[in-house]
């Protein structure tokens, strides 16, 4: 892996934990400006999204792409 | 007003070109729309003119055409398979409205439509709705499966699900800012690189090199994001269409 | 920056719908039938032509088949023109030599025939020699000459056999 491929990859692995985060809080926030919880869906939403991110950036790193589930791809769609 | 021309985000901003106004919303015809436009009619015109002449044996412009019909072609063919012939039609303009895109922005004082967080979004949005609109007419309920892997134990439940879903979610999100970021610290970095470039005067021969290097590794990106976007979709057509 | 000013999302969300859909039914009616279309002559072409090949090979193959064919026909053929003429050869050889054997069985028995009556006419050469000696032996001895007929029996009766 050249060195470009690989701060990318960083890149890549940075942002799926921030998006996972973010849309987490996101969820989080909205659901207690809509039903005036704050904060209890905000922290619960939190570790969602946490976990979501890490799954994402679990994926991304073991091979398994963007596919649904835990499963790695078959071999011969390991180009994307 | 002139620090304002100079900003490395100033290439970013919208100019209403003819404006045009329904009721309340505002539906100007922008610089952004000025060069989706072109985008479409050089994507169009490639296509078109490069095909006119239906050879057996292609000419230069015939099998640059040929050859990202392939590229997409095998694209689908690799990640989705057989059923994934259906969407050609749409993952290929994709393909090409991003790459245009991003192509068309490194002609200086051009403009990026792809380095909009919400035109990322808006194509992110409906690769998303429609691959999961697929999932469900195809497989109905049974789809909501993949939300529970094999293989989790059942107790599980209220914790995975929720993270699945979550997860799930960030897919449009993950893809539209892909290619948002990408195209924006492109451009907003040899910008600035340019304007380096201006101010040093007749030092500025180091930078203009450091321009050079880069112009050349955003064309590389400008082809990269425009192949992981379409490869992305690609996946997530796969995954709707046959459930793990 | 720019791109979160949210008041220029709609003009671009317009927009992009309207030049996308566009460009999405150009590809779809009119660019990718094409391409499609160009791409699936080009393999039409090549199956054909390797079909044209295929049987152009073939007829090629049967020519050589039926070169060899010729060929191998030719060559019993000359071995038995030539197995032919040998035995052609061989029985002209026979018959000469059959001819040779006969003259000279011929050239014998006229040889030896020859042989026959020279002795024949040797002895009665002799015969008259002898009787002719002995008349006149006899004539000598006691004056007397026999008769010519006498003395030939007599000359015979001493020859006996012999002769």
């Amino acid at each position: 892996m050249s060195r470009g491929a690989g701060l990318s990859l960083a890149l890549r692995l940075a942002m799926e934990l921030v998006v996972g985060f973010a849309i987490g809080i996101g969820i989080g926030v909205g659901l207690d400006y809509w039903l005036n919880t704050s904060p209890l869906f905000l922290i619960i939403f939190f570790f969602l999204g946490a976990g979501a991110g890490m799954l994402n950036v679990y994926r991304v790193a073991t091979g398994a792409g963007q596919s649904i589930g835990y499963k790695k791809p078959p071999p011969d769609r390991n180009k994307g | 007003m002139a620090a304002e021309e100079h900003s490395p985000l100033a290439q970013f901003e919208i100019k209403p070109l003819v404006s045009l106004r329904l009721g309340d919303l505002d539906l100007s015809y922008t610089n952004s729309a000025l060069f989706m436009t072109i985008a479409m009619v050089l994507a169009a015109s490639f296509l078109l003119l490069a095909t006119r002449r239906s050879a057996l044996v292609p000419g230069r412009w015939q099998s640059m055409a040929e050859i990202s019909y392939e590229f997409v072609a095998n694209m689908i063919r690799d990640n989705v398979g057989q059923e994934g012939r259906k969407y050609f039609p749409f993952i290929f303009s994709l393909f090409m409205f991003v790459l245009f895109g991003n192509l068309l922005g490194m002609i200086p004082y051009s403009f990026t439509y792809t380095s909009h967080i919400i035109v990322t979004f808006a194509m992110a949005a409906v690769v998303f709705i429609g691959v999961t609109v697929i999932g469900f007419k195809k497989h109905g309920l049974h789809f909501l499966s993949f939300l529970m892997p094999a293989g989790v134990p059942i107790f599980m439940a209220p914790l995975i699900v929720p993270i699945e879903i979550l997860s799930y979610f960030t897919r449009p999100v993950s893809l539209s800012l892909r290619l948002f970021a990408n195209m924006t610290a492109g451009h907003t970095m040899l910008k600035v690189f340019a304007g380096f470039v201006a101010l040093l005067g007749v030092f500025g021969v180091v930078p203009l090199l450091l321009v050079a290097a880069l112009t050349g590794m955003e064309l590389i990106i400008a082809f990269l994001q425009a192949y992981v976007f379409t490869i992305l979709t690609c996946v997530y057509l796969n995954d709707a269409l046959h459930l793990h | 920056m720019p791109q979160f000013d949210t008041s220029t999302f709609l003009p671009q969300l317009f927009w992009l719908a309207i030049i996308f859909v566009l460009l999405f039914v150009i590809m779809r009616r009119h660019a990718l039938p094409r391409i499609s279309d160009i791409l699936e002559a080009r393999q039409l072409r090549i199956t054909s032509d390797l079909e044209k090949a295929g049987g152009l090979k073939e007829e090629a193959d049967q020519v050589m088949a039926d070169y060899e064919k010729a060929l191998a026909e030719t060559r019993t053929q000359a071995t038995a023109l030539i197995k032919q003429a040998g035995e052609e050869m061989a029985a002209e050889n026979t018959k000469r030599q059959q001819a040779i054997a006969a003259d000279l069985a011929a050239k014998t028995k006229a040889a030896e025939a020859r042989i026959a009556a020279a002795k024949d006419e040797a002895l009665a050469g002799l015969k008259a020699v002898a009787a002719d000696t002995a008349r006149a032996a006899t004539a000598k001895l006691i004056g007397i000459e026999p008769q010519a007929e006498q003395v030939q029996q007599a000359v015979a009766k001493a020859m006996g056999g012999r002769g």
